[in-house]
């Protein structure tokens, strides 16, 4: 049997989650306190994910700044990096409203990238 | 020189600041928000990461995301906001600036101070050394990084596990740098458990603990640090030096409320959380000046700053109406034991419910917190895991209050 922790990332509360696996499977969570922590414990046991942020360059009045994004969603740990890959490459224009769609299918993730912030 | 009324004058326009305005706009008319920058949000512009609005939206949302939310607000308000205006000193409650313009008198009924921190710096923690390009706080990086579109280095240690430090570790190595290792003094890690989940461990970065940098090497930009690891004291201990090659140093170690502007209007400060001492309504030791949010003490996350914001905006106004009574109760609440401080230390108003925030000073894996009025007891919490970078909040029903001392143990 092996032994995994883990913090629960549904809430602040940040509930250290103890997660027992034999053969690869799943035996026992302990440490939540809400059933929330039961289904984030099997997904960061099969399938991580985490949201990406990051900037990317916006052109306002001919200048250029950094505009916050973010996955809309988050997307599996594996394709943090094909995210950032994506993310490089692209330029937007002004004006961006906060929670536009900014790119589609980021780094191959079926996931959107969206604005974080309005510029005017 | 421009000269102005308002009914209640914050200064910052962070986080702290916004909710403080929107919030004392309910009760009166003329509010103004000053702001050094040139946009408001403070700095949650540069928190890019998630994990914000948690508890206050019910929903996760990014630091640009969160202060968008109220930028809007206060941008669809009668809140006049003064940008690039930078506040001199606060003196018999005018509030006194300068922006491209000039000189700006805004004369107050109330002020509510809402200037928010500043990082603490190398020459605060003395690491011994020669003084080279590259080594910067982690908060600057995160500047350069977010907003300046600069990057800080190639090569990086991280000296402090502070949530900023963390963050940052995580952030330069999505940008494709080296980040080698986050290095802190301390036997126990400063950050939230989930930051050295999910910044740390998902990216192998490795964080070592009670160990210190205690060398910086490099003539003009650092070529490398020497860390040690440290004895219970904290003390370097000799013979474990190591040399690490790196160009970027980040410090993360704690923050300072920034209480300049405070300071010229004769409040009182705390020695321990660098912040004003206030009473329940957070009220300073200066009569119609508030304090909230980070200048008056560091907060781990956004959504209570608000919270406590909201409250002091509300009281100003009401003081600026001139709703409030003289106070006759006073009770004093002190912090004893491993609890570091406790907010507010006095409490002058017991017609609404009182909250207690506090901190402790060390880890306690099980502890019990007790409030104590005049040695008897009269709030008891729930054995649970006491950790300093966790503010916990008590709350005390008005009846259980009356004339004596307060005293809140964690045992």
């Amino acid at each position: 049997m092996k032994t995994l922790t883990m913090a629960c990332t549904t809430c602040p509360a940040s509930c250290k989650l103890i997660v027992k696996t034999e053969n690869g499977e799943i035996v026992e969570i302990s440490g939540n306190t809400c059933p929330r922590g039961i289904a984030f414990a099997q997904k960061e046991y099969t399938d991580p994910e985490r949201l990406v942020t990051s900037t990317v360059l916006i052109e306002k009045d001919g200048k250029e700044f950094l505009l916050p994004v973010r996955t809309k969603t988050p997307v599996s740990k594996k394709l943090v990096f094909d995210v950032m890959e994506d993310i490089r490459k692209i330029k937007v224009k002004a004006p961006v409203r906060v929670g536009e769609v900014v790119y589609e299918n980021i780094g191959n993730s079926s996931c959107e990238l969206i604005a974080c912030k309005t510029v005017v | 020189m421009t000269e102005k009324d308002f009914d209640v004058v914050v200064i910052g326009g962070g986080p702290a600041g916004m909710a403080a305005a929107l919030e004392a706009l309910k009760s009166v008319k003329k509010v103004a928000i000053v702001e050094r920058n040139d946009e408001l949000g403070g700095i949650l512009n540069q928190c890019i990461h998630s994990g914000f609005g948690l508890q206050y939206f019910n929903e996760e949302l990014t630091g640009p995301e969160y202060a968008q939310r109220f930028i809007d607000r206060v941008g669809d308000s009668e809140i006049e906001v003064f940008l690039n205006t930078m506040v001199l000193e606060i003196k018999d409650k005018t509030v006194i600036a300068m922006n491209e313009e000039g000189i700006l008198k805004l004369k107050a009924k109330a002020i509510v101070l809402a200037m928010g921190c500043r990082e603490r710096t190398r020459g605060q923690i003395r690491i011994p050394g020669t003084r080279p390009a590259g080594v910067l706080t982690a908060g600057l990086a995160q500047r350069y990084t977010n907003l300046e579109n600069l990057k800080p280095g190639n090569r990086v240690v991280i000296l402090g596990s502070g949530d900023i430090g963390l963050i940052m570790a995580r952030r330069l190595k999505l940008e494709g740098l080296n980040v080698l290792s986050v290095y802190e003094i301390m036997p126990y890690a400063n950050g939230l458990f989930r930051n050295i989940k999910n910044c740390l461990d998902d990216f192998d970065i490795p964080l070592h603990l009670s160990t210190t940098v205690t060398k910086v090497i490099g003539s003009k930009r650092l070529q490398a640090v020497e860390v040690s690891a440290v004895d219970d004291n904290l003390e370097p201990i000799p013979g474990t030096e190591e040399i690490i090659p790196c160009d970027t140093l980040l410090l993360s170690v704690g923050l300072i409320p920034e209480n300049e502007v405070s300071k010229t209007a004769g409040v009182d400060l705390s020695k321990i959380t660098g912040g004003p001492v206030v009473s329940n309504d957070l009220q300073t030791s200066e009569e119609g000046i508030f304090a909230c949010g980070n200048v008056l003490h560091v907060h781990d996350l956004v959504d209570h700053v608000t919270r406590e914001a909201e409250e002091a905006g509300r009281n100003a106004a009401r003081y600026a109406l001139g709703e409030t009574s003289e106070s006759t109760t006073q009770i004093p609440v002190e912090a004893s034991g491993p609890v570091r401080y406790v907010l507010p230390s006095t409490i002058t108003n017991t017609d609404e419910k009182v909250e207690l925030k506090f901190r402790v000073g060390s880890p306690i894996e099980k502890g019990k917190v007790t409030v104590y009025l005049n040695d008897e007891p009269v709030y008891e919490g729930r054995e649970k895991e006491f950790v300093p970078s966790i503010m916990e909040t008590v709350t005390l029903s008005p009846e259980k209050l009356s004339d004596g001392k307060l005293r809140v143990e964690v045992k």
